[in-house]
């Protein structure tokens, strides 16, 4: 594609984010624009943080802990992490004669997983397979995704609205994806025998290299923003995806997939008196199992995230950073197993010319509701941070389910 | 699982404690089916066309080598030579002055051989010089022939006087030589042809020399292995002190054994070119966990046994066998196995040529000719087991360590199909590194012997579960020690009755565990 193509196709996008300039009136002058953002936190709809620190922190963890989170399942059970960084430098006054447009590059980390599970499989992993001693523990369905990438982006900004487009190199550093469809475990009486009726695949990244990168892929990151007017107040309606791409793992990644019924009555030996050395571990149960990997090259999605958002009713302006409203609406889905469209609605107050506080109320995510919070403090029309809590409860709850904090600091000059 | 793998991969950091939590698992561990093949090696076994099972075991008892009957001891000759007036005599370049031919005498106790080849062993000539020029000694084998070629050594001898005489030395090897033993009129015994002989070096100077000046030689054999030799080896007997047989049959195993029948045979090969005649003192079946012994009776044990000479096929041997059949009309050698021996005791003497030379001096020996004897005994499994104990300590490879584990405690079950007309009690105790019981798995049981039919043979079988329980401090010893022994005692079905065992019984076992235990316990 020729630098005329990209600029053809680039105008079909930045057109609208144009005329959102013209529309708002009030687009920040700065030539430089920093962004440093951070979330960490995992949530859950039943995994207590009793049970989720106690395994997070080692140590024993109590039958009273494991029971808490238990005793909150239902028929869907949901959970999952994220963990984020990411820095985004725009700068410049015009970018390929085109004054509204900015170069803009980032650096990303991104680590997350999200899962959804049954409640025997949860039973089974902390409880053992003893109470299902002659019963069938149906431990499907069942979904995992983990990964951990870095990405460095490159792309335009359309400096009136902070709509962009970026497109990223990634680095995969590892992945573990399981899908188990049907998975129903009898325990016969007295463990004479195990039946496994399963249907699944489990994949992992390459676990016999040391390298960083074990895979490389592509992706992009566009949002739209633009100026509105409802009801008389004034608005800013953004719609974005973010991380929408993928990641080819090499070819000493593992596989396997199983559509079979199993049955386990123990390993075969040779000499009931010759049990010297005999040692069994995940290897030769695997073997016995028929459950040997696999190895190829596997393409996985990206954790992608799209995400819509209104907000009306405009507080403050600063002359270099994007100004601040009184209420946002968002809506955002994350490609995460267990992870439900994630729905906040929030209010916006300022406290005094610098600070400003929010509080709000979500539902969705890898959780149920949730109460939020936050403060934002500006400083000489520059510098901006923000903290937001996304679970205002669980933060400071040893039972409730999840915990997360995110932290955004914006520089403009 | 998935949940597991992802909550325990989102916790583990190296820099903090693992998570832990107990869960209870009821799960098979082991199964396997033993038949007869699994508890007597193949190699012993044999089954007839209705499948009845017999023990062949064979057994080596004694075996009298090379050595016994032959040692060539290392030998050393000396040889001198000094003009016999007080000259002094001059000798010109290259002439020689002294040429001595003679012969060696070997002692070899009581053997007269006529001819020995050698499989290795060296010659050292050492010759010590006290004249004042260059000479050349030669010191030679007439009868030491390699491939036709005789042995010879030639030495410079650098000059030397009465008070510094110069010394050199001289090493070679005898392998392959085939030595004349009757000297070189070919009619002596254990004699060997010398010839040495000492010249003034041809490029040299005139040499003179005194009843003073000397040349002393020393020629030193030894460590003579013989490959092959012949002669009259004499009449004479040889001693075997009190020795014993390991013998691994019953290995393990303890109780009273009651046999239908047993017979044997013990094989005496004769590889030297003897006759001989062997005075069994006796053979003793010894159980050394038991402390009981038994001797043989038989011919073989009460009089004196001959033994038939090998055959010299030129390049080798075929050794004479002479069999000795052993049975319950002509010995106790049912009570002689019976007695589940690990150790077979003897003692014996050897006479050989009893009759004297009466291969006119062609008796021989090669290298690997030796005279032993063998045990092959076969013991039809028809039999009254009482009390057959059979014992094994195994080194079980447990995860983790003795201050952690992950296993706590439980019970393992042990589920048995016993196709075999005994029963079997089933004890499993941990042990430390000396065998001492630490503690005993109770309750443990017995699982019962299969149904025999009006035949005597198995019409159904039995099963049976046997529960052992492992509490939390028997566990600690577990992981402590790593060792359990397991003890099967076995009782013939019928006590009264012998009862025949058939390859087609076996015994289904099937091991499973219900117990307590902890998740990364092991780290």
């Amino acid at each position: 594609m020729g630098m005329n193509n990209c600029l053809w196709y680039i105008s079909l996008f930045l057109p609208m984010a144009a005329a959102a300039q013209q529309d708002s009136g009030s687009a920040p002058q700065a030539l430089h624009r920093l962004t440093i953002e951070a979330f960490g936190g995992y949530d859950s709809n039943v995994l207590g943080n009793d049970l989720v620190l106690g395994l997070y922190r080692g140590g024993t963890v109590s039958n009273e802990v494991r029971n808490n989170s238990l005793n909150r399942m239902g028929d869907v059970n949901r959970g999952g992490y994220l963990l984020q960084g990411r820095a985004t430098y725009a700068w410049g006054d015009s970018l390929f004669g085109q004054p509204r447009w900015m170069p803009r590059i980032s650096l990303a980390y991104t680590s997350a997983m999200g899962m959804r599970f049954a409640k025997d499989a949860y039973s089974i992993a902390f409880f053992g397979n003893a109470p299902f001693e002659e019963t069938t523990a149906h431990l499907a369905p069942g979904e995992l995704f983990a990964t951990t990438f870095q990405s460095l982006s490159f792309g335009i900004e359309d400096r009136a609205t902070a709509s962009f487009i970026e497109l990223s190199l990634v680095s995969g550093q590892n992945f573990n994806a399981a899908r188990v469809s049907n998975a129903d475990l009898y325990t016969a009486e007295d463990g004479r025998y195990l039946d496994l009726d399963l249907d699944g695949s489990f994949h992992r990244s390459d676990t016999a290299t040391s390298s960083y990168t074990l895979g490389l892929g592509a992706a992009i990151n566009i949002t739209w923003c633009r100026p509105l007017h409802v009801l008389g107040a004034s608005g800013k309606l953004s719609i974005g995806i973010t991380d929408l791409g993928f990641i080819r793992w090499n070819a000493s990644s593992l596989s396997i997939s199983k559509d079979s019924s199993i049955r386990y009555d123990g390993i075969e030996v040779q000499d009931i008196l010759d049990l010297d050395n005999l040692v069994i571990n995940q290897a030769s149960l695997q073997d016995s199992l028929g459950l040997g990997y696999g190895k190829g090259s596997y393409n996985t999605l990206l954790p992608f995230e799209a995400k819509g958002r209104l907000m009306l009713g405009k507080l403050r302006r600063a002359a270099h950073l994007p100004g601040m409203f009184a209420y946002e609406i968002s809506v955002g889905q994350r490609y995460l197993p267990g992870y439900l469209p994630h729905v906040e609605v929030r209010r916006n107050f300022v406290f005094s010319g610098c600070f400003a506080g929010q509080a709000g109320v979500a539902y969705g995510g890898f959780g149920g509701w949730r109460a939020t919070a936050g403060v934002d403090a500006l400083f000489l029309d520059r510098y901006r941070l923000g903290v937001h809590v996304p679970n205002a409860v669980g933060l400071c709850s040893k039972r409730a389910p999840g915990k997360a904090l995110s932290v955004r600091l914006e520089v403009a000059w | 699982m998935v949940l597991a793998l992802a909550l325990v991969a989102a916790a583990c950091r190296k820099e903090r404690p693992a998570p832990q939590w107990d869960v209870g698992l009821i799960v098979p561990l082991v199964k396997t089916k033993l038949t007869l093949g699994d508890l007597i090696p193949d190699s012993i076994l044999s089954t007839d066309q209705s499948g009845n099972v017999s023990i062949l075991y064979s057994a080596p008892l004694f075996s009298l080598s090379l050595d016994t009957v032959l040692t060539a001891p290392d030998t050393s000759f000396r040889y001198a030579y000094a003009i016999p007036f007080p000259g002094p005599v001059q000798f010109q370049p290259g002439s020689t002055f002294n040429t001595n031919d003679d012969v060696t005498h070997f002692d070899l106790d009581g053997l007269n051989l006529t001819k020995l080849q050698v499989r290795s062993g060296q010659v050292d000539v050492a010759i010590s010089n006290m004249m004042n020029g260059n000479i050349i000694g030669l010191f030679s084998l007439p009868g030491a022939t390699l491939n036709g070629v005789p042995f010879a050594i030639s030495q410079n001898l650098p000059p030397g006087t009465p008070q510094a005489p110069s010394s050199t030395n001289n090493s070679r090897p005898l392998d392959g030589y085939v030595f004349d033993m009757r000297g070189p009129d070919h009619n002596s015994v254990n004699t060997l042809a010398t010839h040495l002989s000492y010249s003034n070096a041809p490029d040299g100077n005139p040499v003179s020399i005194t009843n003073m000046d000397s040349l002393i030689a020393v020629v030193s054999y030894h460590d003579i292995i013989p490959q092959y030799a012949t002669g009259s080896f004499g009449t004479r007997t040889i001693s075997v002190d009190p020795s014993s047989s390991v013998l691994d049959l019953f290995e393990n195993i303890s109780g009273v054994l009651d046999l239908d029948q047993v017979s044997a045979v013990i094989k005496i090969r004769n590889g030297i070119g003897v006759d001989a005649r062997a005075t069994i003192h006796y053979l003793r079946s010894v159980n050394t966990t038991t402390g009981t012994s038994v001797d043989l009776n038989h011919a073989i044990t009460t009089g004196p046994v001959n033994i038939d000479r090998a055959l010299d096929l030129g390049n080798g041997f075929q050794p004479a066998l002479n069999t000795f059949q052993l049975n319950e009309g002509n010995s106790n050698i049912d009570v002689f196995m019976e007695n589940l021996p690990n150790r077979v005791e003897y003692a014996l003497d050897v006479q050989i040529n009893p009759l004297g030379d009466i291969s006119n001096g062609h008796d021989f020996l090669y290298h690997d000719s030796k005279l032993s004897a063998d045990l092959d005994v076969d013991i039809p499994l028809r039999l009254i087991a009482t009390n057959l104990t059979l014992r094994k300590t195994v080194a079980l490879d447990l995860p983790g360590s003795a201050g952690s584990h992950a296993w706590k405690s439980g019970t393992l079950h042990l589920f048995a199909d016993n196709g075999f007309p005994f029963s079997a009690a089933v004890e499993v105790a941990v042990v430390d590194d000396a065998g001492q019981v630490l503690a005993v798995l109770a309750p443990g049981g017995t699982v019962a012997s299969a149904q025999l039919g009006s035949d005597g043979l198995v019409a159904a079988g039995t099963s049976r579960r046997i529960d052992l329980h492992i509490d939390p401090a028997q566990m600690n010893l577990l992981q402590q020690t790593g060792k359990a022994r397991i003890t099967a005692v076995f009782n013939t079905a019928d006590q009264n009755q012998h009862v025949q065992l058939l390859d087609r019984y076996a015994l289904a076992l099937q091991l499973t565990v219900d117990a307590d235990y902890t998740v990364n316990g092991d780290e």
